[in-house]
């Protein structure tokens, strides 16, 4: 408990006063002559334990009641460290940290607001009561501290840029820390961080953010008396949404089939309207959607329009509006020249037919002498086999750096050392008629998906005689014993795929097609994108901060990439800006798995409510002042005379 | 020039007297008197009420005799007629420091003029009445005289006689039972503040002496409602100590003491067939004399 105005608590050696005047009342005693004694004498010795004790109590009631009187003045504030916390309690900066991600604009059915408006109002409550402190508020999307005079001024339409709405993901340990740093370098000395989101578990990604959760917990136990995080968690969930995504895009001659993810929540089968804009030309299409996540494949017709172009799906409204439309572009593509270094022939041979482009025509080989940095000039897709030198890593290592894809196969040789850029296990062996076999693989996405009928690879059928297992990264298919069949690594821009067996009889049935077919093709086609002219980038992303000219294709005006999604021409290139995937993400952390990882503070948890009663730093004089009447009603009723009860009044008759 | 002599006839109250006079007080016991009165006595006597018949005895006077029932049945009879006498009152007046006690009047003169008109009316209905005055230092008694001056004696002890030192009551009335030997009729006036059991141990006494008793006891209106607001500091008028106190806080077990005090002595009294009278000392006195007479007046006592 804290008080606007401390120095009204001397009031409460007021308190005393009616001690003092009890006992200068007992001094100013008048003197009375008095006949029957005797019954006073006998009152007094057999007075009742009831009648001291309501005189007492009496006492105490006038006492509290010059306390509550007292405290009521003094403005007292919930919400202290401690219960009695004599500080005018206005800290130098009060601190709003603001999750403007896609899910915070998400509403329930009983209040209007969106989760980002809450936000605000709760800010704008929080700061009541702090007159003279700085506000301050830094958002996910921007990062940058703001400063504004007035709490209420948050919502005005010309500060939108910087507290509306996103299509953002957020970073919210890294904004925690920055906001920490940013208050650090400006040497404030007290400050309440009030950080209001909903939560998302994507957001914060603890697993990958432990370190930086851990600095937080270090700052903030430092500055434990100075520094207060205050946690608002707004993670009501939306009685019902829709939400679309693009899952892949398929290019066919003279059309385009982009396969939408579709999702919903809260309703049972229903027909659906969706709007599919081709260059700003809507066409209705219903759509049936029986569960609660469905692919969908439109086809769109590209033949009358122009060669380079957008298209913008629109589902309908619902409580989270963000996440009801996405974007996409075509245009001309260049297709990646992949290229194929295999040491063993045969090796080579079917890799260079697997990787072949849709004209049919294969895959370049690559010397296998030394690498050469101009014959992968122009390449997006690398497919080695064999040993690799130092020379050649260190080629193959800028080449993954730039964003290249690297496809990696192990060296047939025992002996071939392993180079620090990926290392292989030792060769395994199954006896006759016997093999290892995979058991599972990432089938919802990437190189070993299902096929776009739900049809699976049969990886399950593929017999593997030999292997070498590559010792680092994730796995994304592995065999019955647990040891990984392919595995990626992301190194710089680019990503290494590392498969464990050879397409060579004797090593595997990779050979057959079945399966390494799809997935370098798919690889291809993902990394086709890259070399269009048209492209996609995630909103908030990288690539979309540092866009500082550009042109807005679709309708809507004010936005910007970095902030919004939508159709853009960036650096000449048409851009589709789209809501991060991970916003997705429908799990939603509670405050005891944030708190569980600030183990050095205790941070103040607000109620996602409306208002001011939404914060519990609020006045609370109110409650004195009750406090008070009813001790003084209390006070008078003990003090009332006793009533000449007719059972013990003397009659005067017979 | 001789010295004017100061006169106490205002403590008899004149509307008392407008209200009583003419009417005889009579008393439902038997009196022993000197004379012929208004009451009833243990004896048989020439008045005019018939008592009985009786058997004549040998020795006894014959002038009695009645002759018509000798002439129808042949035998003695005597016809025998209830005596009437006059009263003797005894006024027992409690002069302890207490009964100063009272605003605007104290009890105690409030207690002269009960007596001075109860004095009056026996007098003038020619009982006679006598006083006792209980006090540590020289008590005084006035024996009971029929005398019209008797009533002048009395207000001359009564004018100047002011109230102090303890109470003797229960004490004295124990001595009065034992001296006055022919029965008559006991007026105590005090405040009674002294062991209800003791005091009733002397009313029975009393009763024992075939006195008829009547107590008055007096209040001043104070100790009746006790509405005292502040502080106070109570001190004795006997001289008991003195004692500070909240009056709100003791007040409710104050009046419950006292009316149990109270009720022990009415109690007492309905036991004894004694006659209990609390009397507040703001209320006229016609009523106090009008509440004693009723039943008196009249005809016979109840």
């Amino acid at each position: 408990m804290t008080f606007l105005q401390p120095l009204a608590l001397f009031g409460l050696l007021l308190a005393f006063a009616p001690i003092v005047i009890h006992l200068l009342n007992l001094l100013r005693h008048r003197t009375q002559p008095w006949a029957a004694t005797r019954f006073l004498f006998q009152a007094r010795k057999s007075s009742s334990r009831i009648s001291k004790l309501k005189r007492w109590i009496t006492l105490l009631f006038r006492m509290l009641a010059l306390a509550a009187l007292a405290f009521m003045i003094a403005r007292p504030m919930t919400g202290g460290d401690s219960l009695f916390s004599f500080s005018s309690g206005s800290p130098e900066v009060l601190v709003l940290i603001l999750d403007r991600s896609a899910s915070m604009e998400t509403r329930t059915e009983k209040d209007p607001r969106t989760k980002r408006t809450k936000a605000l109002d709760a800010f704008e409550s929080f700061a009541k009561p702090w007159t003279e402190s700085r506000l301050v508020v830094i958002d996910t999307a921007l990062e940058d501290p703001f400063f504004i005079d007035k709490a209420d001024s948050l919502k005005d339409e010309a500060l939108e840029r910087f507290f509306g709405p996103t299509d953002t993901s957020a970073d919210l340990p890294g904004t925690l820390f920055k906001t920490l740093d940013w208050l650090e370098k400006s040497g404030v000395g007290t400050a309440e961080i009030l950080l209001a989101s909903d939560m998302q578990t994507s957001n914060w990604k603890l697993d990958r953010n432990s370190e930086v959760m851990q600095k937080i917990n270090a700052i903030l136990t430092e500055k434990k008396d100075l520094w207060k995080l205050n946690l608002l968690n707004l993670n009501d969930s939306a009685p019902y949404n829709f939400s679309l995504t693009i899952d892949r895009i398929n290019r066919r001659p003279g059309r385009i089939e982009p396969i939408v993810n579709l999702c919903k929540n809260g309703r049972g089968n229903e027909m659906i309207q969706l709007s599919i804009n081709t260059n700003g030309s809507p066409e209705i299409v219903d759509l049936q959607l029986p569960s609660e996540s469905m692919l969908w494949r439109p086809k769109v017709d590209l033949k009358n329009e122009p060669e380079e172009g957008w298209i913008s799906i629109l589902g309908p409204d619902d409580f989270c509006p963000t996440d009801n439309v996405c974007f996409l572009t075509y245009g001309l593509t260049t297709p990646p020249q992949a290229a194929v270094r295999a040491f063993n022939p045969r090796a080579n041979l079917v890799l260079r037919s697997a990787s072949q482009s849709e004209l049919g025509k294969v895959a370049d080989a690559l010397p296998l002498n030394a690498l050469n940095e101009k014959g992968l000039l122009f390449r997006k897709v690398l497919i080695h086999q064999g040993k690799i030198n130092e020379k050649d890593e260190k080629i193959l290592q800028d080449f993954t750096l730039n964003g290249g894809t690297l496809v990696l196969f192990p060296p047939e040789s025992v002996n071939s050392p392993n180079s620090g850029f990926l290392s292989w296990g030792e060769l395994e062996k199954t006896d006759e008629k016997e093999y290892f076999q995979i058991s599972g693989w990432r089938r919802e996405s990437g190189l070993l998906a299902n096929s776009s009928d739900g049809n699976r690879l049969p990886l399950d059928r593929l017999n593997i005689k030999m292997r070498r297992i590559p010792t680092q990264g994730e796995p994304l298919a592995y065999y019955s014993d647990g040891k990984p069949f392919l595995t990626s690594m992301t190194v710089g821009q680019g990503v290494v795929y590392a498969f464990s067996t050879l397409p060579l009889k004797a090593w595997s049935e990779l050979d057959n097609g079945y399966v390494l077919v799809p997935a370098l093709q798919r690889l291809i086609e993902e990394t086709s994108s890259s070399y269009s002219l048209t492209q996609s980038w995630a909103c908030g992303g990288k690539e979309s901060k540092e866009a500082e000219l550009f042109e807005l294709i679709d309708e809507e005006n004010g936005k910007v990439p970095s902030l919004h999604a939508g159709i853009y021409r960036i650096d000449g290139r048409l851009t589709a800006v789209n809501r991060p995937q991970e916003e997705n993400e429908r799990r939603f952390l509670e405050n005891e798995e944030i708190i569980g990882q600030l183990p050095g503070i205790s941070p103040r948890l607000m109620e996602d409510e409306n208002s001011s009663d939404s914060t519990n730093r609020s006045e609370i004089w109110s409650f004195f002042l009750i406090l008070c009447l009813v001790l003084l009603l209390g006070e008078a009723f003990l003090g009332q005379p006793a009533p000449a009860s007719p059972g013990k009044a003397v009659s005067t008759h017979a | 020039m001789a010295r004017r002599r100061k006169t106490y006839f205002h403590y008899v109250d004149q509307d008392s007297l407008s209200r009583i006079s003419g009417e005889p007080l009579l008393t439902p016991f038997p009196m022993e008197g000197s004379v012929s009165g208004h009451h009833r006595s243990p004896h048989k006597g020439s008045s005019v009420e018939f008592a009985e018949y009786r058997e004549y005895t040998p020795g006894e006077d014959p002038r009695r005799m009645d002759w018509r029932v000798f002439a129808r049945t042949d035998r003695y009879y005597l016809k025998e007629f209830e005596a009437e006498t006059n009263l003797r009152g005894q006024f027992v007046l409690d002069c302890s420091g207490s009964m100063s006690f009272g605003t605007p009047a104290s009890k105690f003169e409030y207690a002269k003029k009960l007596i001075s008109t109860l004095s009056y009316l026996y007098v003038g209905q020619g009982d006679a009445v006598g006083l006792h005055t209980l006090r540590h230092k020289k008590p005084q008694v006035l024996p009971a005289k029929r005398n019209p001056s008797q009533v002048q004696e009395m207000l001359e002890i009564l004018g100047p006689l002011k109230p102090k030192g303890e109470t003797l009551l229960a004490s004295s009335l124990h001595e009065i039972a034992e001296s006055v030997r022919m029965r008559g009729m006991i007026f105590i006036v005090s405040d009674m503040l002294e062991d209800p059991g003791d005091i009733m141990d002397a009313v029975l006494h009393l009763r024992d002496r075939k006195h008829e008793v009547v107590l008055f006891h007096l209040f001043d209106p104070q100790e009746l409602d006790f509405t005292f607001d502040r502080p106070t500091r109570f001190v004795d008028l006997e001289g008991a100590g003195s004692l500070i106190t909240e009056p709100t806080v003791i007040r409710e077990e104050y009046l419950a003491r006292l009316n149990e005090h109270v009720q022990e002595l009415r109690q007492g009294c309905l036991e004894s067939q004694a006659r209990y009278h609390l009397v507040r000392t703001d209320s006229p006195l016609v009523d106090v004399i009008d509440d004693f007479s009723s039943g008196r007046i009249g005809g016979k006592a109840a």
